[in-house]
């Protein structure tokens, strides 16, 4: 498989992928040689609105709006401006990186209310700051601005043409950056936090910490780009950081796509070059504004940017394919087992008046199948909900292999080894399978263990993304994901809801072999009672908020209160 | 302070003014309008043009009226006709690219130079204690009370208003029951714009200030929205008022004058986060 792929793109196995980035110099050095000092003072425009543009990517990828970027811009420029006033030991560069750290504090101070505003609140809390960052900036000023003091460069790159290619190496380098965050665990958490936050906690990722670096990270972006505008104007002030132009920055980064690199040097080249060809053809440059105002409307009605829809295209979007099913064969019933993994005692979730769950006693033992079934309303998903970790408020003391659950929070309770899954659907689309299924192991995995779960769920190829597959296939995703976190305990939330009924009986065929091939014990959460019968070794039956039977299937399914459950009085009763 | 206090009450009416319309946006039309303010500055700056022309005030006023509740309407419509799925945090962000694009052909159409404003409120009202008391403060301390309370007989004692509630609480219910959403949607953008020129209206000739800054009158007036929850529009207007009332105070202590414009950022900050403390997870379940 990898062998077809590096024969299908030879210069790709060459150069590996560090193709594009040696492109990239090549173009600057080239540019830098023969391209006229006035376009090259505007393409290094360009590269410091692609710099604080990468910066908005990383909060874009996490699925948050951030209008105060040029604010977290001004700290960097503050900072490398003050240390210039200092002559601080370093030069220009360290300055520069300096003012990228500075910036990163702000970036974390903002993100802490992202931890509870979304959406349109988290805009207003960044619109007011960016608004606020204007006021403090006009206030303090920059400083050696009344005293006239340039930012001074190092030796090396001082003229325009030398601050070009310094400029060009640091986008570089920031594109590296961010491309390699991008595939490490952090960055694939930014996608799942923008998808669904429940379900990066669940597979063991803290939702806070996902937020704050990605916040941090887009003002260290943003600081830089500051730093380098400073050494590139030599004089800063307050004009360069406006609210509105962090607007405008918005504004552009939606129309171009900032989380791809080459968005944000698109973007980078609409800032700076749109106004300067409306300037020599005789039109107003504020017809920029009103381009990009238009620009971004379009992308937001066509649902994706400019390198979104470019990068769905060059996908050639074909459905990924789907492995056929395993045959079906008899596997035998999972072992009962008998050391006690989950015990749970005295359960009990409340919503205002109404009890969800009462005095829930439940034990699942090491190295089974144990279903757990109700009518709709019965109390399974809160007790699912409960047992994760997402109801503070629950009572009663859970305890897994020996260790008490109760007061942790979600992705520690996921990192001690109870996983689940959702009956929504909260595969991230962001991902392909394979990086999703890295993010949700948690662990480093080799790409043996990758196929190995992959084959055995028959979940489609590594390299498809999660985007193209149908509801059924990011089912058995989501499963295998949870498999390869190698955890005590999974619990299933209906994990057959989109599978086929012969699909749904494979499934329960694969369930049987989880715990001896992967040391798990499963509770299973299932309508579909075929399904149930098949691969459990016992069933629990919830109705009310409370266990009322439990044993092996054959009798529990048999009991009359179980069908009055289910099927109400009457037919009960007949 | 005190003083400062019902001089800031000039902006806290203004304040609640707009926020209110920002509330009955987001509550009818499902969307944070950030373009708001923008809209009454092409309404605004309208009528100083006019009367530059020799218009006489109150032809030039009505000619800047009707501008910007044409220019409402017609961001209403794009927004009706092609984001009318769309959730609340994409059409606020809709309203962003309407806001820089709105300012762009602000200074295309009416310059970056600064206009005299004519106006009617500039003359003080009464004095008492020494406390002079505006007419523009009256006018729009008053007029935002008024505003919310009309408001509210129309949205509860109206077939309109009945209509619109079922339109923001269940669009697709309501367009079942042949409930026209578009031109709904069209006519609030329309009304709002237009509230929104008449603030600006009075409180513009009593500022010195451009474009952008008085579009981004949308922050403060945001923050009066957010003490309502973006629902109560009286707690919207207590909020307005309260807001200028601190910023009027706070310009009378000198060691915090030139800060005293942070505090819509600051009042933001801790309604939000109080108001939301309890939303840890994005989805219900």
């Amino acid at each position: 498989m990898r062998l077809a792929d590096k024969q299908a793109n030879p210069a790709a196995s060459v150069l590996g992928p560090l193709a594009q980035p040696a492109v990239a110099l090549l173009v600057i050095a080239v540019a830098a040689a023969v391209v006229p000092q006035y376009w090259l003072f505007l393409a290094t425009s360009v590269l410091v609105s692609a710099v604080a543009l990468l910066g908005l990517g990383i909060v874009g990828r996490a699925g948050m709006n951030s209008l105060c970027q040029l604010a977290f811009a001004a700290v960097g420029a503050w900072t490398v401006a003050q240390l210039n006033v200092w002559q601080a030991p370093g030069g220009l560069i360290v300055w520069t990186i300096a003012g990228g750290v500075a910036a990163m504090p702000f970036g974390v101070l903002i993100g802490l209310p992202a931890l509870r505003l979304r959406g349109v609140h988290l805009a207003v809390v960044t619109l007011g700051f960016a608004a606020a960052a204007d006021v403090v900036i006009a206030a303090v000023n920059f400083p050696g601005v009344e005293t006239f003091e340039q930012v001074e460069r190092p030796m090396f790159i001082a003229t325009d043409r030398q601050y070009f290619v310094y400029a060009g190496v640091l986008f570089v380098v920031a594109a590296i950056g961010v491309e390699w965050l991008g595939r490490t665990r952090m960055g694939a958490a930014w996608r799942a936090v923008r998808f669904s936050e429940r379900a990066t906690a669940a597979s063991g990722t803290s939702v806070a910490r996902a937020k704050l670096s990605a916040f941090a990270l887009s003002a260290f972006g943003a600081g830089l780009a500051g730093g380098l505008l400073a050494g590139q104007v030599g004089m800063i002030t307050a004009q360069n950081f406006t609210t509105i132009s962090s607007l405008a920055l918005f504004v552009v980064a939606v129309m171009a796509g900032s989380e791809y690199v080459g968005g944000a040097l698109f973007g980078g080249v609409l800032i700076a070059f749109v106004p300067e060809i409306f300037r020599r053809a005789g039109i107003n440059q504020d017809w920029a504004n009103v381009l990009f105002g238009v620009g971004a409307v379009q992308a937001l009605s066509q649902g994706s940017s400019v390198s979104e829809g470019l990068a769905r295209r060059l996908r050639a979007r074909r459905p990924a394919r789907v492995p056929e099913p395993r045959p079906s064969q008899d596997v035998g019933a999972p072992p009962l087992g008998t050391r006690p993994l989950l015990e749970v005692e005295g359960l009990g979730v409340r919503f205002g008046q109404v009890v969800a769950l009462e005095n829930v006693d439940l034990v699942v033992p090491e190295g089974t199948v144990m279903g757990l079934i109700g009518p709709n309303g019965a109390g399974k998903s809160t007790l699912t909900d409960a047992l994760s970790g997402f109801l503070t408020s629950a009572t009663g003391s859970v305890t897994l292999d020996g260790r008490k659950l109760d007061g942790m929070p979600v992705h520690r309770r996921a990192a001690a080894g109870l996983r689940r899954t959702f009956q929504q659907d909260r595969v991230p689309t962001g991902l392909t399978v394979g990086a999703y299924l890295r993010f949700a192991a948690h662990r480093s995995v080799t790409r043996e263990e990758l196929e190995e779960v992959r084959t055995f769920l028959g979940c489609p190829a590594l390299n498809a993304h999660v985007f193209d597959l149908d509801v059924g296939s990011r089912r058995l995703l989501e499963v295998a994901a949870a498999l390869l976190a190698r955890p005590k305990l999974i619990i299933l939330d209906e994990p057959a809801a989109g599978l086929a009924h012969a699909e749904s009986l494979a499934l329960a065929d694969r369930l049987v072999e989880v715990p001896a091939r992967f040391g798990a014990s499963v509770l299973l959460i299932e309508h579909d009672l075929d399904m149930v019968r098949r691969a459990c070794a016992s069933v629990v039956v919830l109705d009310f908020g409370s266990v009322i039977a439990s044993g092996p299937p054959a009798e529990v399914l048999a009991r009359p209160e179980v069908a009055r459950a289910y099927l109400g009085d009457e037919v009960a009763l007949t | 302070m005190l003083e400062g206090a019902i001089a800031g009450l000039a902006g806290g009416g203004a304040y609640a003014a707009l926020g209110l319309c920002l509330t009955l946006m987001f509550r009818l039309v499902r969307v944070v309008n950030f373009a708001q303010v923008a809209i009454g500055v092409i309404g605004v700056y309208t009528m100083a043009i006019a009367s530059e022309h020799g218009w006489p005030y109150g032809a030039a006023a009505l000619a800047g009226l009707l501008a910007a509740t044409l220019v409402a309407a017609v961001l209403g419509w794009v927004m009706g006709k092609w984001f009318g799925e769309a959730g609340a945090d994409q059409r606020s962000a809709i309203s962003i690219a309407f806001l820089v694009g709105l300012l762009a052909v602000s200074y295309l159409v009416f310059g970056t130079d600064p206009r005299r404003m004519p106006g009617k409120f500039g003359g003080s009202l009464f004095t008492v204690d020494g406390i002079t008391v505006t007419q523009a403060a009256a006018v729009c301390a008053v007029g935002s009370v008024v505003v919310a309370g009309a408001a509210w007989l129309v949205l509860t004692r109206t077939v309109l208003g009945l209509r619109l509630r079922a339109l923001s609480e269940r669009p697709t219910t309501a367009e079942l029951h042949a409930i026209p959403s578009r031109r709904l949607g069209v006519g609030m953008w329309a009304v709002t714009g237009l509230l929104a020129a008449a603030v600006l209206l009075v409180v513009a000739p009593q500022q010195t200030s451009d474009q952008t800054s008085l579009a981004l009158m949308v922050i403060p007036a945001g923050a009066a929205a957010l003490v309502g929850g973006f629902t109560s529009l009286g707690r919207t207007v207590a909020g307005g008022l309260g807001l200028g009332a601190l910023q009027g105070a706070l310009a009378h202590v000198t060691e915090l004058q030139q800060y005293r414009d942070t505090v819509p950022f600051l009042a933001i900050l801790a309604i939000l986060i109080w108001s939301q403390r309890r939303e840890v997870w994005d989805a219900a379940r």
